[in-house]
C-alpha cells in the first residue's frame, strides 16, 4: 500500500507528485489547491512522506512501508511540521516562529518539510512575512502550502510556488474509500458520499453521526417552510442559534479540559482560587478559546449554507431537465413540486443569495443579519 | 465624602412642590426624620436629598453638626460616637453613603442603632441597590424610617417633569417646547440636566422659551442608533437623516447604528403579518411586550416586499461599514434613506 492510496480520484496530481518525489532536487515550494474535502492536506502529507521515503530506488519513493513514510503519515516525523490554525486567521507571531524553524537542517531525513494548511487564512501582512522564506529557503527546506484555490493566496506567493491542482473526487471513489478505510457498508458510504458532494471528511461524519445527519436534513428542508418575512427572520434566527450552540457545545467541553490541564500544569488544586500573578495565563487561554469559538460558529454556518445550496442545485437540475443525479435523492417528491412552482431564473437568484451570505459571513457581517438577508432572498415571490 | 454636587444645588431650598409619594419625584418633599433611607442607584438624586435635608435642619436650628461616613470604610463605634449628645447641644445630621458596599462593623453598629435611634439626630443612609445588608434595610423599615426612592429617570415624560419642577423651585417659567428641547439636548445625564436648568435659571431673565434653550444648548442633540432606527422605521425620513447626522457628528460609529437598524427591522419583520395578540407574540418571539407593541405600530407602514428589500439593504450596509466600502458613513446614510423611504406613511 503506497502513500498515495488514500487520495481517491486524484490520478493526475498523484502522477505529478510521484515524478517530483523521484527527482533529486524537487521544487522548494508547492501550492496544493482544490475544493474543501478534496484532500489537500492529505495530498501534501503523502508528498512529504514520499520525500522522506527511504526506498532503495527513486522510482519507488512513497512506498508506505519504510520508517520514513510511516512516521510522516502518523505525524511523528521530526523533520516534517504540519501547521494549521484554529482561529479565523494565522497570527503573525506564529508565522515568524515557523520561519525560524524553516532555517534548521533536517535532523534525520533528507528534507525539512513544512506543511501549511489553510494558507488562505492569512492577512496580507502575515503573508508578506512569509515571502522571503518561501522564495529562497535553505537548500534542504521544502514548503507545502494548501489553499482552496490559487486566487486565495497573494499573487506574490502564488508565483513562487509550483501548483498542484486537486479536483472533486467522484462519488464512487469517495464511497470506495469510506468502505475500505472506515469500514462502512456500501449503502451507507454511497448515501454519505452523495449528500456530502464528495467532501471526504463531511461524508465520514454524516455516515457516522446521527445528529449531524438530522441537522443537515433540517437545514435542507428549510426553504420548504418559508412563506412570509416573519418566517424568514425566525428561520434565520433558528439557523444561527443551531450553529452557535453546536459550535459552543464542542468548544465548551474542550475549553474546560484545557483549563483543567492548565491548572494541573501550574500546580493548582481542583477549585483553588487563581492567584493574581497567574491570572494572565488563564486570561490568555480564554482569549484563545474565544477566537476559536468564533471560527467554529462561522465554519458551522458555512457548512449549513453549503447543505442549503444542494437543495437549490437539485431544484435547478430538475427545472433544466439536466438528468444528472440528485444530491438529495430522498427528497425527490418535495424537490419536484418546489421546482414546478418556480423558474430557473429564480433558483439561480436564490443560489446567488446563499453565496452572497457566505461571502458576507467571511467579511465579518453579523451572522444573523447575513442569514436574514439570505432567507428573505429565498422567499417565494408574491 | 463630598457633599451634594455644587452645580444646580441652589434650588434645594425645601420649598419645591411635592411630587406624589413614592414617585420618582417624591424626593422633593422629604422632611428630616430620625432615620431616612435612600434606595436606588441615582447618585444625583441621593446627593440632592442629602442637601435638602441638611438645609431644612439648618433652617430650624442655629448650630448644626454634620458628620459623614462611608459605610465601606467605617470603623466600629463611629456611629454611636457621632450620635451621642454634644456638649454644646448642636443639632446633628449624620450622612452615610455606599451602604451597598458596607462592611461588617457598620452592619452591626447600624443594626444596634436602628433598634434605638436617638430622637433628635437625623441619620441619612443611601443604599444604591443589591443584596448587601438586606437585614439592615428590613430593620430600618420596621423602625419606621422615611423611605426615599432614588431611581434614575428613564422616560422623557419623567425628565420633563423634573425640568418643570426645577424651574418651579427657582420660581421661573419654562415653556413646554423649551423644556422638550432641553431634555433632547442634555437629558441623558440627570446631573447635567439639573446643571443646565440651574444655568438657564440664573443666566436669563423672564420666561424661558425655545430660543433661549437653543442659544445655550442648540445644535446639541443626543442621538443614538436606536433613535435613528426608530425614525427610519416609522418613515420619518427627515428626522431619521438629521438624527443620523447628529449621531455621526457626535462620534457614534456607523457599525452600532447599522446594528440598531438591523435589530429594529428584525423586530418589525417578526411581527409583520402576524395576527396574534401582542402578549402571545411577546412570549413566542422572546421579545418584551413593549417591543412587540412598538414593532406592531411600525409594522403598519410596511409591506412584505419592502421588508425583504430592506433586510437585504441593511445586510449590504453592514458589509459596507465593515470594510467593503471606503465610505462607511455613506453606507449607513444610504441604508437609513432606503428604509425611511420604503416605509409608507
Amino acid at each position: 500500500m503506497t502513500v498515495w492510496a488514500d487520495l481517491p480520484g486524484q490520478e493526475a496530481a498523484v502522477a505529478q507528485l510521484r515524478r517530483a518525489a523521484a527527482e533529486d532536487a524537487p521544487t522548494h515550494a508547492w501550492l496544493f489547491t482544490g475544493p474543501p474535502g478534496s484532500g489537500r492536506s492529505n495530498a501534501a502529507r503523502a508528498f512529504a512522506a514520499a520525500l522522506q521515503c527511504q526506498a532503495a530506488t527513486p522510482a519507488e519513493r512513497g512506498c508506505g512501508t519504510c520508517h520514513g513514510c510511516r512516521t510522516v503519515l502518523a505525524g511523528t516525523h521530526p523533520d516534517v511540521a504540519q501547521v494549521a490554525t484554529e482561529n479565523v486567521t494565522y497570527a503573525i507571531a506564529d508565522v515568524r516562529e515557523l520561519i525560524g524553524k524553516a532555517q534548521d537542517k533536517p535532523s534525520g531525513g533528507k528534507w525539512r518539510v513544512i506543511i501549511m494548511e489553510d494558507a488562505d487564512r492569512m492577512a496580507e501582512r502575515t503573508t508578506n512575512v512569509l515571502l522571503k522564506a518561501i522564495e529562497e529557503p535553505p537548500p534542504h527546506t521544502v514548503w507545502l502550502l494548501c489553499a482552496p484555490s490559487p486566487a486565495d493566496v497573494l499573487i506574490t506567493i502564488r508565483s513562487r510556488c509550483r501548483p498542484v491542482g486537486l479536483r472533486v473526487p467522484n462519488t464512487e471513489a469517495v464511497a470506495e474509500l469510506l468502505v475500505r478505510r472506515d469500514g462502512l457498508t456500501p449503502e451507507q458510504a454511497g448515501f454519505a458520499a452523495r449528500i456530502s458532494q464528495g467532501h471526504i471528511g463531511i461524508a465520514r461524519r454524516l455516515a457516522r453521526d446521527e445528529g449531524a445527519r438530522l441537522r443537515r436534513d433540517r437545514t435542507v428542508r428549510l426553504p420548504l417552510g418559508l412563506r412570509s418575512v416573519s418566517d424568514a427572520v425566525i428561520a434565520a434566527g433558528d439557523l444561527v442559534e443551531l450553529s452557535t450552540s453546536e459550535a459552543n457545545a464542542a468548544a465548551e467541553e474542550r475549553g474546560a479540559a484545557e483549563a483543567r490541564r492548565l491548572r494541573e500544569a501550574l500546580g493548582l488544586a481542583g477549585d483553588a482560587p487563581v492567584p493574581p500573578q497567574l491570572r494572565s495565563q488563564f486570561k490568555q487561554l480564554e482569549e484563545t478559546q474565544k477566537r476559536r469559538a468564533k471560527r467554529g460558529v462561522n465554519d458551522s454556518l458555512d457548512r449549513s449554507l453549503i447543505d442549503l445550496t444542494t437543495f437549490f442545485r437539485d431544484v435547478l437540475t430538475l427545472q433544466l431537465k439536466a438528468g444528472t443525479e440528485l444530491v438529495n435523492e430522498y427528497l425527490a417528491a418535495e424537490l419536484r413540486s418546489y421546482a414546478a412552482r418556480s423558474t430557473p431564473e429564480q433558483t439561480l437568484a436564490r443560489i446567488d443569495a446563499i453565496s452572497e451570505a457566505r461571502v458576507r459571513i467571511a467579511a465579518n457581517v453579523s451572522p444573523l443579519l447575513a442569514m436574514e438577508a439570505m432567507m428573505a432572498g429565498l422567499l417565494p415571490p408574491r | 465624602m463630598a457633599a451634594g454636587r455644587t452645580a444646580a444645588g441652589r434650588s434645594g431650598t425645601g420649598k419645591a412642590s411635592a411630587g406624589r409619594p413614592g414617585s420618582p419625584t417624591g424626593w422633593r418633599s422629604v422632611e428630616p426624620a430620625p432615620l431616612v433611607l435612600l434606595q436606588g442607584p441615582e447618585e444625583y438624586v441621593a446627593g440632592r436629598v442629602f442637601e435638602l435635608v441638611r438645609g431644612k435642619v439648618k433652617e430650624r436650628e442655629d448650630a448644626v453638626e454634620v458628620t459623614r461616613f462611608d459605610a465601606a470604610t467605617y470603623q466600629r463605634g463611629e456611629l454611636l460616637m457621632a450620635a451621642s449628645p454634644s456638649l454644646f447641644g448642636e443639632a446633628k445630621v449624620i450622612e452615610v453613603r455606599s451602604l451597598a458596599a458596607m462592611n461588617e462593623d457598620f452592619l452591626e453598629d447600624a443594626l444596634a442603632y436602628a433598634a434605638a435611634p436617638a430622637g433628635d439626630v437625623v441619620v441619612l443612609l443611601h443604599h444604591s441597590g443589591g443584596n448587601r445588608g438586606k437585614k439592615l434595610l428590613e430593620r430600618l423599615r420596621e423602625a419606621g424610617a422615611t423611605l426615599v426612592d432614588c431611581q434614575p429617570l428613564k422616560k422623557d415624560s419623567e425628565k420633563l417633569d423634573f425640568v418643570a419642577q426645577e424651574f418651579r423651585a427657582s420660581r421661573r417659567k419654562i415653556l413646554p417646547e423649551a423644556a422638550r428641547a432641553l431634555v433632547a439636548a442634555v437629558g441623558s445625564d440627570l446631573a447635567e440636566l439639573a446643571a443646565a436648568c440651574s444655568q438657564l435659571a440664573t443666566d436669563t431673565s423672564g420666561e424661558i422659551d425655545q430660543d433661549t434653550v437653543d442659544r445655550y444648548y442648540g445644535g446639541r442633540v443626543e442621538a443614538t442608533g436606536f433613535k435613528v432606527a426608530d425614525a427610519a422605521l416609522s418613515g420619518r425620513a427627515e428626522t431619521a437623516l438629521s438624527t443620523l447626522r447628529h449621531a455621526l457628528a457626535t462620534g457614534t460609529d456607523p457599525v452600532p447604528i447599522v446594528a440598531a437598524l438591523a435589530m429594529k427591522l428584525r423586530q418589525v419583520a417578526k411581527v409583520a403579518g402576524q395576527r396574534k395578540s401582542s402578549g402571545q407574540l411577546a412570549k413566542e418571539l422572546g421579545m418584551a411586550p413593549w417591543q412587540v407593541q412598538q414593532a406592531q405600530e411600525q409594522a403598519q407602514y410596511w409591506t412584505q416586499d419592502e421588508l425583504v428589500k430592506c433586510l437585504r439593504l441593511v445586510a449590504e450596509a453592514d458589509a459596507m461599514v465593515k470594510g467593503a466600502s471606503r465610505d462607511p458613513e455613506y453606507a449607513v446614510e444610504r441604508a437609513v434613506t432606503g428604509i425611511a423611504l420604503a416605509a409608507r406613511r
